[in-house]
């Protein structure tokens, strides 16, 4: 009877540790589908680029063609969507959280190097793109939210399992911050590629959760994360993905 | 010591003037040459930054000197830039210069050295040059790194309009390298083999995130790599405009202004322009947080005039603009406060309100304005602290808004913002009596009078009419006059009045008190209607009006009439005209096209009687009728038919119906005469004919053909068309003989009709011609003789003796009457025929009532015989049952079987007598089977009706169906032989 109180009160402590802001952000949905279904409209969503990269590109004036050629992702700096698909549910959603939270440094990064709403105002120039990239923020940090939520429903035990974060990069490769304002736009366009590719490939994920049968979990997610857990090799995985998830600094 | 100096002083003076004079050994002995010269680049300013420090220079003692600077770009020999550098060098001084590049320095290597002169006054001889120092050389190439491509400068910061310079270093001469300009390619001019470099003028502002200028590497068609710079193109600062100062309360300045354009770029390249406020004669200096304004603490160290300085400052420029002012000129009032009204009554109030206080003798100029009944007045009054207003001729119960405003009475500036409040006055007695008149419709025995009454305006009524009074004064009889109060905001009121003479009292009243009162008198006599009506027509919207001035005093004329006159509440409206008018125009929105308006115009006289002048009637505007008569066609003849719509009505119409159009259609080319060729709407012709004449309402249409086909139509017209299209009426004309004919048929049919008239007068006498009653043989002399002779069985056989079964046919020789007569008395030479009716049901068995007919008549010894009962019909059923049972056919063939059977001894020349059946009526009580040819008794063939019915079927009693005849069962028309 002790042991599997310890081992929850355990659980909820390694839940904290790894989504320690969305602890305090409220209650999370029981149901499973419905919370499924948040995170794909969320996926949605953010793989969008009218969202984010279209106005930044608009922003900084890098919609020309020749521009929009070198605007493209940095090979590994966000995990690739095979990779993730060779995540179990618990690596995949520790390697969303992770990621989640570096992709908020760099776009709060890059909010600093927008001109201010209120400058573009008072010079009457439009503020709308300014207002969607500022908008992104609280959207990955609902996202956020709702794969902590994700994590509680799936009552994660298992702590063998690979991530791609976890080993040895507890956040993505920054690339070499560039010298010039050019080479930081360039930097800023390609993060948002990336970004909105990895959103992407984290929608195609949990879609599969959804169609998948043995995903359907709400009665009984233990049983079938330890299937999971059984089929995600995490000394292969993890020599696999490594190298994948390091990006030169 | 001081002795000491003062020698040594003197002495390097002396040195110095036999230096002037021997400049040249002096340039050897001490030469001021600019020594350990070291340059450095700042790449983000584009500058080398030059130290040095001047030899020979004697000690703790300063000299003005001339440096020359020279720059050399890639070589030496190719000097770009000479320039004088002047500064006063003391003993040991490390002397600093910069020089900022067109070029990025990364583009090209820059040699510098330098000389130096002395440009003291102490020294009247012109300078003599120092010697140049060594070139020294900076390359700032060489610490790039080792990537492909390098484009200058990086994130350079300009001024919307500047020149800019820039250039790329390609490491492989081998690269192709293109280089764009917000996306469009440029060319630039090649420095040498590894460096171009490019010119833009006047770059303008893009965006604030900065504008881009790259390059990309490539090697034949691929693409190797891309380098750029952002250019940060800032706006021009602006120099702020409208700026002034002004305080409220002695304490503070507030200074606001137009900043213009914001000059902030992204990247944190720059921010927005800051703003500083400085007063030079406190020397004090305010950092401002806001863009467009500021505040500015005033000193208690009664400081009067200020020079106020406004900074607008970036990175690239700084802009001021200054104003200089006494603090008692810039006062601003806060607004008045405490507004309120006192005494507040009809036409006065009193209105009070408070000031901030300034300072010790301080005087507002404030100024008032006062808004109701449309209308603004304005006052202007000067108070210390608290001011009071008193505000009089106004309005009763009429809301007014008041508001005060305020400013420096000394040094006029400005006015404070309003302060108001609203307020009513109270009411008064109306001052008006109500306009008042009046329709009077006669009836037998009294006047039905509807008052009307115009509301009060704001103007007259002074305050919310709460009822009007209506006083009824009988002038014919002594009398109490009757009151009669009708509640606001009725308009009207309706007295039934005898048909006396009346005078009437109209008031209006609100919660103060009752206006003048209005009076009208109802005549006895009745309105005047024998008044010709008048058309009018409408001119420029609006109806003129005018009449004959009434012989006699007269008071005014009104003129009257409907805004509605199509409703039942037409509205009727009225407007009083001066008694030495003689015309007016009747003008409203109200008027409509197409509707005709009647206008009554009446004189008053010194009595208050109207007395009715004129009826005029117009439209604003007429229209095409709406509707066409209902034409009926009339004495259609062969040659003619009359077209008459004597029910068509010409007041209903939206236009004075002028006359008619008849269209005619024939298959004849040529119009009838009084017609003329007209084209309808749909292109086809016709042929027209006008009545002028709306009251003539009949066309007589001659001359036709006869069985001709003509179509017509006939349409009103007004001034503005005709009326609706319609169909055509058909007509065809009838044949000129069926007349004919009708002449002949008619007179024959009432001669047959005359004489059926004289038959049926002259029945009884044809009766007894034709056809006698039949002796009854009760009454017949020879009973007399049979009891005479006392033979009681010899008796006439009653028709209930016997059931007859039978008809017989009595075969009666055709001859004459007299023949006829004989017969009665030769009975034996004629042998009885029986008509036999047998039963139908095949389950009948059972005896019964038979029926038989039978002539009596003529054959007194068939009754005796035993034919009687052949046929059994069933009690039961009532007789068109029976009818239905026994069919026609069956009877027919029981009758082929049994009776040819039985009497089949009758030989084919007797049965060729005639036989006369009594009864031909239906077999079936079917109407639909009535006989077609029923059997007509031959001429004055005499026949007894010879039914013997059994009790049992006598009832139910006979219907016009089920009548014992029908159980004859004859087929209508069949003639048993």
């Amino acid at each position: 009877m002790g042991a599997p109180l310890t081992r929850r009160t355990l659980l909820s402590l390694v839940l904290t540790l790894l989504f320690p802001s969305m602890a305090a952000l409220g209650s999370c949905s029981k149901e499973y589908n419905a919370l499924l279904e948040q995170l794909q409209k969320q996926t949605d969503l953010m793989q969008d680029t009218s969202s984010l990269l279209d106005p930044y590109i608009r922003i900084q004036g890098l919609d020309v063609p020749k521009l929009r050629e070198h605007c493209r992702e940095h090979p590994g700096a966000f995990p690739s969507e095979e990779d993730l698909q060779g995540l179990g549910r618990r690596g995949f959603l520790q390697t969303l959280n992770a990621t989640l939270g570096h992709v908020m440094e760099r776009l709060a990064a890059l909010e600093q190097q927008l001109p201010k709403a209120q400058d573009l105002k008072r010079s009457r120039l439009n503020t709308e793109d300014l207002e969607k990239l500022q908008m992104a923020r609280p959207n990955v940090l609902g996202l956020r939210n709702n794969v902590y939520c994700m994590a509680q429903l799936q009552d994660i035990s298992d702590t063998n399992e690979s991530t791609i974060a976890g080993r040895g990069t507890s956040q993505l490769p920054v690339p070499v911050p560039a010298s010039d304002s050019f080479q930081r736009k360039l930097e800023g366009c390609r993060f948002l590629h990336g970004y909105h590719r990895f959103m992407h490939s984290v929608g195609r994920v949990f879609s599969k959760w959804r169609k998948s049968p043995s995903r359907s979990r709400r009665h009984s997610p233990r049983r079938a994360l330890r299937k999971e857990v059984r089929r995600t090799r995490p000394s292969r995985r993890g020599k696999r993905l490594m190298p994948k998830g390091q990006l030169p600094r | 010591m001081a002795l000491f100096e003062v020698f040594q002083t003197t002495f390097f003076l002396t040195l110095l003037s036999l230096r002037t004079y021997q400049s040249e050994v002096l340039a050897e002995h001490l030469p001021l040459t600019p020594v350990s010269l070291n340059v450095s680049t700042n790449s983000a300013h584009q500058s080398l930054h030059l130290q040095w420090t001047v030899q020979n220079l004697p000690y703790h003692q300063e000299l003005k000197m001339v440096f020359q600077i020279q720059i050399s770009r890639i070589e030496t020999s190719n000097v770009i830039w000479v320039g004088n550098y002047s500064t006063t060098v003391k003993w040991n001084q490390v002397l600093h210069w910069s020089w900022e590049s067109e070029l990025p320095l990364e583009c090209a290597t820059h040699f510098v050295r330098i000389k130096s002169a002395v440009d003291d006054a102490r020294f009247h001889e012109p300078n003599f040059w120092s010697n140049w120092s060594s070139w020294e050389e900076v390359n700032v190439q060489d610490s790039l790194g080792q990537d492909i491509l390098f484009v200058f400068p990086k994130d350079k910061l300009v001024e919307e309009g500047a020149n800019v310079t820039i250039c790329y270093v390609s490491r492989n001469i081998q690269n192709n390298v293109s280089c764009y300009w917000e996306g469009k390619q440029i060319y630039g001019e090649q420095l040498d083999p590894h460096v171009s470099v490019f010119h833009l003028s006047s770059v303008p502002f893009i965006r604030k995130t900065g504008a881009d200028m790259y390059c990309e590497v490539s090697q034949g068609s691929v693409s190797k790599g891309i380098k750029g710079i952002v250019l940060f193109v800032s706006k021009v600062l602006e120099e702020p405009k409208d700026f002034s100062c002004e305080t409220q309360d002695f304490k503070t300045l507030h200074c606001t202004w137009d900043p213009g354009v914001d000059t902030a770029l992204g990247w944190s390249k720059q921010p927005s322009q800051s703003y500083t406020l400085f007063e030079s004669f406190s020397g004090e200096k305010k950092l401002c947080t806001h863009k467009n304004w500021c505040n500015w603490q005033i000193t208690q160290d009664s400081q009067e005039t200020y020079n106020l300085t406004l900074i607008a400052e970036n990175y690239l420029r700084k802009r001021s603009v200054n104003i200089l002012f006494n603090l008692t000129h810039r006062v601003y009032p806060m607004n008045p406060f405490s507004v309120n009204f006192e005494n507040v009554n009809a036409t006065n109030a009193k209105m009070t309100w408070k000031v901030h206080s300034m300072k010790k003798d301080f005087t507002y100029l404030c100024q008032i304005e006062l808004y109701g009944e449309g209308k603004m007045m304005q006052y202007n009054v000067s108070i210390k602290v608290n001011g009071e207003y008193f505000l009089s001729e106004l309005e009763p119960a009429t809301e007014y808004m008041a508001q005060v405003r305020c400013a420096d009475a000394s040094h006029f500036r400005k006015w404070s913002q309003w302060s108001g409040q609203n307020f009513t006055t109270l009411e008064a007695a109306p001052s008006e009596a109500p306009d008042v008149w009046r329709n009077v419709n006669s009836e037998p025995g009294s006047h039905i009078v509807t008052l009307f009454w115009k509301p009060l305006s704001k103007w007259h009524a002074k305050g919310k009419i709460l009822f009007y009074s209506v006083v009824v004064e009988n002038l014919d009889k002594p009398s109490r006059p009757e009151l009669h109060s009708v509640p606001a905001p009725a308009k009207s009121t309706k007295l039934t009045l005898d048909q006396r003479s009346y005078r009437i009292w109209v008031t209006a009243s609100n919660s103060v008190g009752t206006s003048p009162a209005s009076v009208i008198v109802i005549s006895a006599d009745p309105e005047n209607q024998e008044v010709e009506e008048e058309r009018i027509a409408d001119t420029e919207g609006g109806f003129s009006l005018s009449w004959k001035p009434q012989p006699g005093d007269v008071v005014g004329y009104v003129v009257d009439w409907c805004d509605h006159p199509q409703y039942t509440l037409c509205d009727l409206q009225w407007k009083n005209v001066g008694p030495n008018a003689t015309s007016t125009v009747i003008s409203t929105d109200a008027f409509r096209p197409g509707v005709r308006y009647n206008f009554r115009i009446y004189g008053l006289s010194t009595k208050r009687i109207a007395c009715l002048l004129e009826k005029k009637t117009g439209y604003s505007q007429e229209l095409a009728p709406s509707d066409n008569p209902h034409v009926l066609v009339d004495k259609l003849t062969s040659h003619s038919f009359t077209l008459s719509w004597k029910y068509y009505s010409t007041e209903s119409q939206p236009g004075f119906i002028q006359g008619y159009h008849v269209y005619l259609k024939s298959k004849a080319r040529q119009c009838h005469p009084r017609f003329e060729k007209a084209i309808l709407s749909d292109g086809s012709e016709c042929c027209k004919y006008k009545i002028d004449n709306p009251e003539e309402k009949a066309l007589i249409v001659d001359n036709l053909k006869p069985k001709s086909f003509y179509e017509f139509f006939v349409t009103p017209f007004t001034s503005a068309g005709e009326g609706p299209n319609a169909t055509f009426t058909k007509v065809t004309t009838p044949d000129e003989h069926s007349s004919m004919l009708i002449y002949i048929l008619l007179p024959m049919f009432f001669c047959f009709l005359l004489i059926m008239i004289v038959c049926y007068l002259k029945s009884q006498w044809i009766k007894e011609t034709c056809y006698p009653d039949i002796p009854d043989p009760y009454k017949s002399s020879i009973l007399s003789l049979i009891k005479f002779k006392e033979k009681p069985h010899l008796t006439i056989m009653n028709v209930s003796d016997c059931i007859p079964d039978a008809i017989e046919v009595v075969s009666k020789p055709e001859g004459t009457k007299i023949q006829f007569r004989k017969s009665l008395t030769e009975t034996e030479l004629t042998k009885p025929n029986y008509l036999y009716l047998l039963p139908t049901e095949k389950n009948y068995s059972g005896p019964g009532p038979f029926i038989c007919f039978e002539n009596l008549t003529y054959n007194q010894a068939a009754s005796d015989s035993g034919f009687c009962g052949h046929v059994p019909v069933p009690l039961k059923l009532p007789p068109s049952q029976l009818g239905l049972m026994i069919s026609p056919e069956n009877v027919q063939k029981s009758l082929e079987k049994n009776y040819m059977n039985s009497l089949g001894e009758i030989s084919a020349g007797e049965t060729s007598l005639n036989y006369v059946s009594q009864l031909a009526l239906p077999t079936s009580g079917d109407k639909d089977s009535l006989p077609t040819n029923p059997v007509e008794p031959p001429h004055c063939s005499e026949y007894k009706r010879q039914m013997a019915v059994p009790l049992c079927l006598a009832s139910p009693p006979p219907t016009e169906n089920t009548s014992l005849s029908s159980i004859t069962l004859l087929n209508p028309g069949e003639h048993y032989r």
